[in-house]
């Protein structure tokens, strides 16, 4: 079909096009955006009060938990006493290090005994 | 400088959309006052209820007001406007189930000339016709709308939005014949009288 209209049809809905110069509808729809903006300014009231009361109650344990694990991941593998190779060595020569080694290593076992797998 | 309120009617509408955009609750207004009869017709073609149609148009506006900051170029504002109002539509028809239902409606009755006005008699014709149909035969009617445009609009396939149009065209043509036998006669009458 081609994007051809009747040009009758065409006329009618031209002419049935209406012109509104409605207040009532322009004050119901500023009403409509007040209530949205109040109901906005409720919910991020709400969110705030609400993160507030988390914090209150959680932050403390979690900043021990984290500590704990900072004191736990940082030990020394190797203790090298004050030495320069101490100060050179620690990103390395700690419990973190092993953990991600170790991590690393199951998951290349894991894709390896995977492919296995997946071949036979 | 802030522009006065009683300036807003004589203002370009590409500075009211800035100004809206940027969180003027009076350039939005009079941005409402200029655009309602376009967005409250394409309702009123879409459903034949007029007081849904004004809830629809209202409903528009308040996703424009909460989306307005997004819109980047000006220029576009009249598509993108159509676009919201389109979603609207289609989010009411998904929520009523009506999408499911792309068969016609059953219901040959022709246009009366008891409904005053052409506007009415129009939305009497169209509300037989199925909302997917409507809706097709609307934006290619009322808002001018290619078919291509509205099959990408209508997430559609190309094909279906033509062979809605087509059938809806034809129902309209039918049901608004009396339309066609008033212009005849005036036609007719003119001859005569010439």
């Amino acid at each position: 079909m081609s994007e051809q209209r009747d040009p009758r049809l065409q006329a009618l809905f031209a002419e049935a096009n209406e012109s509104y110069a409605d207040n009532d509808f322009t004050k119901q729809v500023m009403l409509l955006t007040r209530k949205r903006k109040i109901q906005w300014y409720f919910a991020i009231v709400i969110a705030a009060a609400v993160a507030l009361v988390v914090a209150s109650q959680f932050l403390q344990p979690l900043q021990t938990v984290a500590l704990l694990l900072t004191d736990v991941l940082s030990i020394e593998l190797i203790d090298l006493g004050d030495s320069p190779a101490a100060w050179f060595l620690t990103p390395i020569n700690n419990l973190a290090t092993v953990i991600v080694i170790l991590a690393k290593g199951l998951r290349t076992s894991w894709r390896k005994v995977q492919q296995v797998s997946f071949a036979n | 400088m802030r522009i006065a309120r009683e300036y807003y009617p004589q203002c370009p509408e590409a500075l009211i959309i800035s100004l809206a955009r940027d969180g003027d609750r009076d350039a939005f207004e009079e941005l409402v006052k200029r655009r309602q009869s376009s967005i409250r017709n394409l309702m009123r073609r879409f459903c034949s209820d007029s007081s849904l149609a004004d809830d629809l148009s209202q409903q528009v506006f308040l996703k424009l007001w909460t989306n307005l900051k997004t819109l980047k170029n000006v220029d576009a504002f009249g598509g993108w406007l159509k676009q919201i109002a389109l979603s609207i539509w289609l989010q009411h028809l998904r929520k009523h189930d009506a999408l499911r239902d792309a068969d016609e409606y059953e219901g040959s009755e022709q246009v009366t000339r008891d409904n005053p006005g052409k506007s009415m008699d129009l939305n009497t014709a169209l509300s037989v016709l199925a909302p997917i149909v409507r809706s097709c035969v609307v934006l290619s009617y009322q808002e001018g709308m290619s078919h291509e445009e509205i099959s990408n609009v209508m997430k559609m396939p190309l094909g279906t939005v033509k062979s809605h149009i087509r059938r809806g065209t034809e129902k309209l043509r039918r049901l608004l014949a009396i339309y066609r036998e008033q212009e005849d006669q005036q036609h007719q009458t003119m001859e005569k009288l010439a």
